[in-house]
């Protein structure tokens, strides 16, 4: 063994495979994140509506959080198959043409303006339609998960403020926004915290579906790291990768604490 | 102007129609694999497409479990996951006994730094562990998949912060009465918090059971690899057949649904009070 002070970092950086793993990460995360919170919020509020069959909803939303990534992925790859597939053969009941789901690098936003006749730069892809359909694995996955810790959030805010607002002629719109929200946000605050490092070690999904492919199309970063590591052998190379990703996250959490931090009340 | 109750009424009908499209979306690939799981080779790439089978058959199972050893699998999970989560639990107890009750130096520091481990994800160490495990010559071995799991800091955290809430008073009659400290823990202590046990307990069960990178790094050979590995690596090799991948992936969800189902509330108390780690 050799010590070889920084030159792991400088090939890493020059790397164009690691800069590809790192942008999909990134979109990954963008993609993932905001929705996934959008949704799981969403549902907790119409659970936390004082509706009947709250504990059956609560249980299948859940499923999925119970199903290892390996088992959803396998599901959803069968689901996007682009011959045999059922989704692009609902698809096809309104008209759209096969989709490669889970072997298209093609950029979501150059295909979608593709079908309208309309050729999009470079620069303007967007992710691939292989990482938007990884990521809505993830987002199935996930959304029970989140929804259940916005559920007991809301579930702690006391009626009595509500009602108080109610008095004071808020409607439910400003309920929500003057009320809900900023009572709600140190969950919020965590699910945001979860939800982004949760996002940055996605494996499994693009492990037993594309493996990266096509043309790295879906390559992400711990992917990236296990490739390098155990399959190419690369283990000094593959640790400074894990380092970066270790120091993106703490650095994202930084700055969550910085930003969003002072925002949350009480 | 339309009268309160009409309005709640419809209300509670926009409210229903939003979550059962949603619980239609979260169901149905389950009952889309299950389905496929038993069609038969014809009828799985047939259109158009129905969710009940038009002749129910049981042959993908029988083909998955004559062409690959997934009952070996099925053991594999069961003996990894067993042993995890009771070695687990036992670690962990001792820990968050410590940390709550006994008095010692630099006591708040080290819990400090044991919760800023649960930050470090587990793919950032994965190779460090893994050069460790091979210095002891453990790659390839039942033990490769569990030693690095034997106590956990949420386990630790999650415990602690239940024996914290147990009055001290109890432990000082015991003491009183000639009881040591283990056995307080062992005879006291323990059987009051069944309840945070048992959440501990799913928790580390389903995770080392749902757990895909790990055996896959450091295990090799067949007669060893678990449940998620072993249907992976069978869909690689096989090419892929989805009535009998759709068959081996329900064979193992199921186990993990069932206890689900059964012990529900103990998981949702677990993450409404920790927010769980995931992994």
């Amino acid at each position: 063994m050799k010590f070889v002070g920084l030159s792991n970092y400088v090939k890493l950086f020059k790397s164009e495979d690691f800069h590809k793993a790192l942008v999909n990460t990134f979109y990954y995360t963008f993609i993932t994140v905001p929705i996934g919170i959008a949704i799981s919020l969403a549902l907790a509020l119409l659970l936390n509506a004082n509706i009947k069959g709250l504990a059956i909803y609560r249980t299948i939303y859940f499923m999925p959080v119970m199903t290892s990534f390996v088992a959803s992925a396998f599901i959803w790859q069968w689901i996007f198959q682009s011959q045999n597939g059922i989704l692009n053969y609902l698809l096809g009941i309104i008209g759209i043409k096969p989709i490669a789901w889970l072997n298209e690098p093609k950029g979501i936003f150059r295909l979608l303006f593709e079908s309208i006749g309309i050729n999009v730069p470079g620069w303007l892809e967007g992710p691939s339609v292989t990482l938007v359909a990884i990521s809505i694995i993830s987002i199935w996955r996930n959304t029970g998960y989140f929804m259940i810790i916005f559920l007991a959030g809301l579930q702690n805010i006391p009626k009595s403020l509500y009602e108080a607002a109610e008095l004071d002629g808020a409607g439910p719109i400003k309920r929500f926004f003057r009320v809900t929200l900023p009572i709600l946000s140190p969950t919020t605050f965590f699910v945001i915290i979860m939800a982004f490092i949760i996002s940055f070690q996605v494996f499994e999904q693009v492990a037993v579906t594309t493996k990266g492919g096509p043309l790295n199309a879906s390559l992400v970063l711990v992917y990236y790291i296990y490739e390098r590591a155990f399959k190419f052998l690369e283990i000094g190379y593959a640790s400074s990768a894990a380092y970066i990703l270790f120091a993106i996250l703490v650095i994202l959490t930084y700055l969550q604490v910085r930003i969003i931090g002072k925002r949350v009340h009480y | 102007m339309i009268g309160k109750r009409a309005r709640r009424i419809i209300g509670n009908a926009a409210i229903h129609t939003i979550l059962i499209l949603g619980a239609i979306i979260m169901i149905f690939p389950f009952i889309w694999g299950v389905s496929t799981s038993l069609k038969d080779m014809r009828e799985v790439l047939a259109n158009p497409f129905r969710i009940i089978p038009s002749r129910i058959t049981f042959v993908n199972y029988r083909n998955v479990v004559e062409s690959i050893p997934i009952v070996r699998f099925f053991i594999n999970s069961l003996i990894v996951s067993v042993t995890i989560t009771i070695l687990q639990l036992f670690t962990c107890s001792l820990s968050a006994y410590a940390f709550a009750r006994i008095e010692f130096p630099f006591r708040e520091v080290l819990f400090y730094i044991l919760l800023a481990t649960m930050m470090i994800p587990q793919h950032v160490i994965m190779i460090p562990v893994y050069i460790i495990l091979n210095f002891f010559r453990l790659i390839d071995t039942y033990a490769a998949m569990i030693v690095p799991f034997v106590s956990s800091a949420f386990g630790t955290f999650l415990l602690r912060q239940f024996f914290m809430t147990v009055p001290k008073e109890l432990e000082e009659a015991a003491v009183l009465d000639g009881c040591s400290r283990l056995g307080f823990l062992f005879r006291i202590l323990l059987p009051l918090s069944k309840p945070i046990l048992s959440t501990l307990a799913i928790f580390t069960f389903m995770w080392s059971w749902n757990n895909y990178l790990w055996p896959l790094v450091v295990t090799n050979r067949i007669e060893i690899r678990t449940l998620q590995y072993g249907l992976a690596m069978f869909k690689e090799e096989g090419g892929i057949n989805w009535g009998q991948l759709m068959a081996g992936t329900t064979i193992s969800t199921m186990p993990i649904l069932i206890i689900f189902l059964i012990a529900q509330k103990q998981f949702i108390r677990g993450i409404t009070l920790t927010g769980l780690r995931e992994e």
